[in-house]
């Protein structure tokens, strides 16, 4: 097929007009968007005088890091004064293997969901999608109950076990999806040559999931990392997330507001889910849309 | 040695019975076809005999040895399948030694073993090239090195060329043809192409509906088919049935063949060898079946075999031999005549009917007379 541009015709006065329109369209999205961030990062990186001195807008008079080291490390939340940096790292601890294990089970579940139809399966999984359905404010008495009973609750680990078990509605979702398009005769072949239901998918199965796999990550990584009621309720002090440290940070009031240190608290919270979609945003997109395994 | 037995096997999804009573034995080192069209079973019965689906009732023996509850990979069965099935992570190389790999096999046998079944399908320098990089002839050949590797005492062939074009199925027909005579392995072969199932099969089994409707060699089926609807899947340009009176006429038994000369309405009288079978029926009708070759231009001065002159509506030159469009009892009909002998179309010409070749069907229940 043609490219649509060359098509006879397709390059008249109307469709000029029409081209102006959805530039301007989007420049002025792109500006509603922005235009907060662009505020953060600028006022970030002013010193306390420059923000009083009001003009919102303006570029910063230099570039100052001040407010983002004191923000990383020696920023007081609470009675501790030692900045993000070890909630930042509480957050890593979370994350890292919550979204490794769930994305696993997940990827196990919905390899055993599509590919090996065994009876009841689809009523298996519709009760499994429920969980992407149940908001995370039911849950919390039963799971502080849960926890307490386990005796991780105000830890770390208790967080990545409450993570894991939420993120695998959405990860088996992600898979088993991914996997229906997947054609029944691979795992026909992979049955007469031998394998058995694990080799199967550690063999064939796991490696062509790469694109799902970085779907699953993305998006479990900025559920976990982002998420505030959960650290909130079952944590407390030393072993809180970012963004609970983030909030009591600029809750914690001293003397004066310091615009600059919170702004820049808060693009350091940010930034890690940034970077990985920075880093995979292109497996994301494919990702969602890629069904069909070639080959 | 490797007999496949099948008895009385049954297999129903949901409320559809896909099988339904099936007996089949297959001898050692015998090639048979399952042929049929989209939906008739024929899939799942070399699944039932893989493995790959537990069977309902029945019992299925390999080697004289039930094997009901024994997993595919102890069955020491090869499948090749329709979409070829390679998994697209591995090389060719590693795809083919991958049963072996599963098997436990150490890593220089298995290269070695892999080189020599490389060699014998011609695809050695495709050995370290992923699946995505090589054309569907190429594949089909990595997805028979799958099969060749292992040393099977059994193969089957879930339709494998059905993804290929004209030219190369042609030429793949022709390799596992080969392939058969010097491996003398058995094998089973599902398709719904009768010219790959006469031309390889030493039997053909022909489903419809789950049930087999006949089981024998090519010719058998060819010359002698069983029903109607054997005849009329076997065959291309398919059999042409006519409704007929079978009659008695100065006592020579005969049916009655209704055609068209010049535009009107003429019968022809063509004579039947005297049976008991056929005297039951005088006077009643029947269903004649006449091979497109059946109905021929006469080459001789001299025959024994009745003539009938009649309109010619169409020609249909295929290279070899022209078609020609008739209509016999109102129906139009197909006869195959030497290109040299052809009309032109509308001008009527005599064709002599092979009356030795003739299928009789009962017309109620389309079973072969006889």
């Amino acid at each position: 097929m043609a490219e649509p541009k060359t098509l006879p015709g397709a390059n008249g006065k109307r469709h000029l007009l029409g081209r102006i329109f959805i530039w301007t369209l989007l420049l002025a999205a792109a500006v509603l968007y922005l235009g907060p961030i662009y505020v953060v990062l600028s006022t970030s990186l002013k010193d306390l005088a420059e923000i009083r001195a009001g003009a919102l807008l303006d570029l910063p008079h230099e570039l100052n890091f001040t407010a983002w080291r004191e923000a990383w490390s020696s920023a007081c939340i609470g009675v501790r004064c030692e900045g993000l940096r070890p909630y930042f790292l509480n957050s890593v601890i979370m994350s890292v293997p919550s979204v490794a294990i769930s994305t696993l089970i997940g990827a196990l579940s919905g390899y055993a969901l599509s590919l090996f139809r065994f009876r009841g399966a689809n009523i298996i999984f519709a009760l499994m999608l429920f969980g992407c359905f149940i908001p995370f404010q039911i849950v919390i008495l039963p799971m502080a109950q849960t926890l307490g009973y386990l005796g991780i609750a105000n830890s770390i680990t208790g967080l990545i076990v409450v993570h894991t078990i939420y993120g695998i509605s959405f990860t088996t979702l992600f898979f088993r999806n991914y996997y229906v398009s997947v054609p029944q005769e691979l795992v026909r072949a992979a049955t007469m040559d031998g394998a058995g239901f694990f080799r199967i998918f550690w063999h064939i199965m796991l490696p062509l999931s790469i694109p799902i796999i970085v779907v699953s990550v993305i998006w479990q990584f900025t559920q976990v990392w982002n998420e505030f009621l959960f650290g909130a309720s079952f944590t407390s002090g030393g072993s809180q997330p970012v963004t609970v440290a983030l909030n009591n940070l600029i809750n914690s009031t001293t003397s004066v507001k310091q615009y600059n240190v919170d702004m820049a608290a808060a693009l350091i919270a940010a930034a890690p889910t940034l970077v990985v979609y920075i880093i995979a945003g292109r497996f994301f997109v494919r990702g969602l849309t890629a069904g069909a395994v070639k080959g | 040695m490797a007999t496949i037995s099948i008895e009385h096997a049954s297999k129903s999804f949901g409320s559809t019975d896909v099988l339904k009573d099936i007996s089949l034995d297959v001898k050692d080192g015998e090639f048979l076809v399952l042929l049929g069209a989209s939906g008739c079973g024929k899939s799942t019965l070399l699944n039932i005999i893989a493995g790959l689906e537990p069977i309902a009732d029945g019992i299925i023996r390999l080697d004289g040895e039930v094997v009901n509850d024994v997993h595919p990979k102890n069955r020491d069965i090869a499948m090749v399948f329709q979409s070829y099935a390679l998994y697209p992570n591995m090389t060719v190389e590693r795809n083919i030694a991958f049963g072996l790999e599963m098997r436990k096999i150490s890593k220089a046998e298995r290269k070695a073993t892999v080189r020599e079944v490389a060699s014998t399908l011609q695809i050695e320098h495709l050995l370290s090239r992923k699946p995505s990089q090589l054309s569907g002839g190429q594949r089909q050949r990595v997805a028979m090195g799958r099969a060749l590797v292992r040393r099977p005492k059994i193969f089957l062939f879930d339709e494998p060329l059905s993804n290929l074009d004209a030219k190369l199925r042609g030429e793949m027909r022709t390799e596992i043809k080969k392939l058969h005579q010097t491996l003398k392995a058995t094998m089973v072969y599902v398709t719904h192409d009768q010219i790959e199932a006469m031309t390889l099969a030493d039997r053909i089994a022909i489903m419809k509906d789950g049930e087999i409707q006949q089981i024998g060699t090519p010719q058998e089926i060819y010359s002698k088919p069983a029903n109607m609807y054997v005849a009329g899947f076997v065959g291309a340009p398919p059999m042409n049935f006519v409704d007929v009176d079978l009659v008695k006429r100065e006592e020579q038994l005969g049916v009655i063949l209704p055609a068209v000369l010049r535009g009107k309405p003429v019968d022809y009288f063509l004579p039947l060898p005297n049976s008991e079978q056929l005297h039951a029926r005088e006077n009643t009708k029947i269903i004649l079946g006449l091979r497109p070759e059946m109905i021929t231009h006469n080459a001789f001065t001299q025959t024994v075999n009745p003539e009938i002159a009649c309109d010619v509506e169409l020609l249909e030159p295929t290279g070899a031999d022209t078609l020609c469009l008739i209509r016999l009892a109102n129906h139009p009909a197909k006869a195959r005549i030497s290109p040299l002998f052809a009309c032109t179309p509308g001008e009527s010409m005599t064709f002599t009917i092979d009356m030795a070749r003739v299928c009789l069907f009962d017309a109620e229940s389309e079973e072969l007379i006889g």
